[in-house]
């Protein structure tokens, strides 16, 4: 029953306008590729032939994206707009890796639990900050957010550099302790995490679509006038969002440190937070979406680094589609005239085969 | 103590340039009822367009035209998507934000040939003030562009159709103002500005073109304006106030023992807790609503 409410046919129908808008996306991305005298088809061939050849870093990449995607996609669902992913996960990361190098005298699995679970506060703080402000005070969660990413990336500097320093060499703190990892998923290159985070990402799924507090969150931010009526309260519902959102950038970025890197280097989650728009916008913030849509938008990440090292054109090629991507989507009339004119097309040849 | 104040006055007045520029093309955009949170990738590409054609031709004024016109091109196509074809406001920007970042890293190793930093290019011819110490030429168009505004906003038709259509979209478009077009008039007049700002910063007082230079510039202006309460003539102000405090942490880096990181987040800071004290009461009716005539 799940599965049939899944594959409704007017999420089919989105499926297919986010394929279109990707595919267009990639299109224009690829006469700037013809601008800069790089050729489209091997650009795309080495991104993705990377991708496919070191599919463990993608999936990896993937779990943090997982969360910066949720981050991004709860608080929509209640009307709010968390741009503050980037801060929150860099706040988690940096959390975790410094609560997992304490020498705590507790039991392996629950030093990682302790981890995990301030990492997530940290990142209901700071995303819950932006939400009462916005609640409260009406300040704009778009620009609270984006003021506190540079805030928090200049203290996390100020951090990894000074009190939390563990290396003499790279702005980067000290391993944390064993007994505070995420053991690796089969001796791949990534961790059990990847299951947590896709666990998280269906939760997710259950919680809005199949309970009532889920549908409240979504009535809020769908009519927040009609939601005041039924007796919603809209605000606080806008701010559970917010702190779900901000739980989950944050335990992105802790399940990278706990099971992946094992330390916080400074500006190691550049563009993470980020990326997590894209993906939501990608998934119709649908949280099975996310688990698809961060799984490409990884690919093309580690695809791109390839792409940099071999034809020379920087990483940062990937800001420019997945602005694209962001503003076709969200322009409905746009992609759908283009449709449209496609439709036409079709029928004309349709009505001469009749004739 | 007396040239350390001026000295920071100064340089407080050189960092509210671009602001203030922004901050204009943010508030009249937002008289019309477009929330623009596109002035950072406005002034970032005009910033890297004015840089490169100052570089190819050697002319920083033939860069300045270049910058404009950059930043004309840009708001246009954003209100081919924001306007025409009636996106969201807020990811419409974002997304155009994006896509400036990303290309202008990437143009830059194959325009420049260099990666993080242009070369140094002319710059805007300067001048030595009484008072404001030295500015490029962008400081007196700085102050005719935003009087130009003030009063066209406060005297004309034209001015009064904009706020109009901000206020109330319908009641505009019942009277027969072309809603879309004076859109793109306000459009066009927001990318001039852009273009003004990041030529400013770039040829203007930097010399050169470095990634990411705009730094948040753009959401600073977009603040600015809800900090004055979409007043025209107090976002002068306001932009004065938060570039003061980037002037200030400038200054206190080099006599004060606090970690520098936390004195660069001081106008970040400031942005906020200005916008906590702010009643957002007096903005246009109709802003980040998307307006559709109906169809009967």
């Amino acid at each position: 029953m799940i599965l049939s409410s899944i594959l409704r046919k007017d999420r089919m129908i989105t499926f297919s306008k986010t394929v279109f808008s990707v595919f267009l996306a990639l299109l224009f991305g690829s006469l700037f590729l013809i601008f800069l005298e790089a050729s489209p088809l091997e650009v795309y061939g080495v991104m993705f032939e990377r991708a496919a050849t070191s599919f463990d870093l993608v999936l990896r990449r993937a779990m943090v994206l997982m969360m910066s995607g949720l981050a991004v996609a709860i608080p929509m669902k209640a009307g709010m707009f968390n741009m503050g992913g980037e801060g929150q996960i860099v706040a988690g990361a940096l959390t975790a890796a410094v609560v997992g190098g304490l020498d705590l005298p507790i039991p392996a699995g629950f030093h990682t639990v302790f981890a995990l679970a301030s990492a997530a506060i940290i990142g209901m703080l700071l995303s819950g900050f932006s939400g009462v402000l916005s609640i409260k005070r009406n300040v704009n969660e778009v620009i609270s957010t984006i003021m506190m990413n540079s805030i928090i990336a200049y203290i996390a500097t100020y951090l990894v550099m000074n009190p939390f320093r563990g290396s003499e060499f790279s702005p980067q703190t000290a391993k944390i302790k064993d007994g505070a990892s995420i053991p690796s998923f089969f001796g791949l290159d990534f961790s059990w995490a990847l299951v947590f985070a896709i666990f998280l990402c269906i939760s997710t799924y259950v919680f809005l679509e199949r309970t009532p507090k889920g549908l409240e969150l979504k009535a809020a931010g769908l009519n927040p006038v009609f939601s005041r009526y039924q007796g919603i309260k809209v605000g606080s519902m806008g701010l559970l969002g917010m702190l779900l959102g901000g739980a989950a950038a944050a335990l992105g970025g802790a399940f990278e440190v706990l099971g992946g890197s094992h330390s916080y280097t400074d500006e190691y989650f550049l563009q993470y937070g980020f990326d997590g728009i894209a993906i939501a916008f990608m998934a119709g913030n649908n949280p099975l979406g996310i688990i698809v849509s961060s799984i490409f938008m990884a690919a093309v990440r580690v695809g791109s680094l390839a792409v940099s090292r071999r034809t020379g054109v920087s990483t940062y090629f990937v800001s420019i589609l997945q602005g694209l991507i962001i503003v076709l989507l969200v322009v409905p009339y746009f992609s759908d005239s283009i449709l449209a004119v496609i439709k036409k097309i079709f029928c004309r040849k349709k009505e001469v085969d009749h004739v | 103590m007396f040239e350390m104040v001026l000295s920071i006055f100064q340089s407080s007045v050189r960092i509210m340039l671009p602001l203030l520029f922004a901050a204009m093309g943010v508030m009249l955009s937002a008289k019309v009822g477009f929330i623009n949170m596109s002035m950072e990738g406005g002034m970032l590409g005009s910033a890297f367009v004015s840089v490169a054609v100052d570089m190819f031709t050697g002319s920083a004024w033939i860069g300045l035209l270049g910058g404009i016109v950059f930043g004309m091109v840009y708001f246009l196509l954003l209100w081919v998507f924001a306007i025409h074809f009636r996106g969201n406001h807020v990811v419409c920007s974002l997304g155009f934000n994006f896509i400036a970042s990303g290309a202008t890293i990437v143009l830059m190793s194959a325009v420049f040939g260099a990666t993080g930093y242009s070369p140094s290019v002319e710059k805007l011819p300067l001048f030595m003030l009484p008072l404001f110490g030295e500015q490029s030429i962008c400081f007196f168009l700085a102050i005719v562009l935003t009087f130009l505004i003030i009063w066209i906003l406060k005297n004309t038709v034209f001015g009064l159709r904009i706020i109009a259509i901000g206020e109330n979209t319908s009641a505009a478009d019942s009277l027969g103002i072309p809603i879309d077009r004076y859109k793109f008039y306000v459009f066009l007049a927001a990318g001039v500005l852009a273009g003004f700002g990041g030529s400013e910063l770039a040829i203007g007082q930097m010399g050169f073109f470095a990634n990411n230079m705009i730094a948040s510039a753009g959401f600073l202006a977009y603040s600015a304006v809800v900090f004055a309460a979409f007043s025209p003539s107090l976002t002068i102000l306001t932009s004065f106030f938060l570039a003061f405090f980037d002037a200030l942490q400038m200054r206190a880096q080099t006599f004060m023992s606090i970690p520098s990181e936390f004195l660069l987040t001081l106008p970040y800071a400031v942005t906020i807790i200005a916008l906590v004290f702010m009643k957002n009461k007096k903005k246009p009716g109709m802003l980040g609503k998307i307006y559709e005539r109906d169809k009967d």
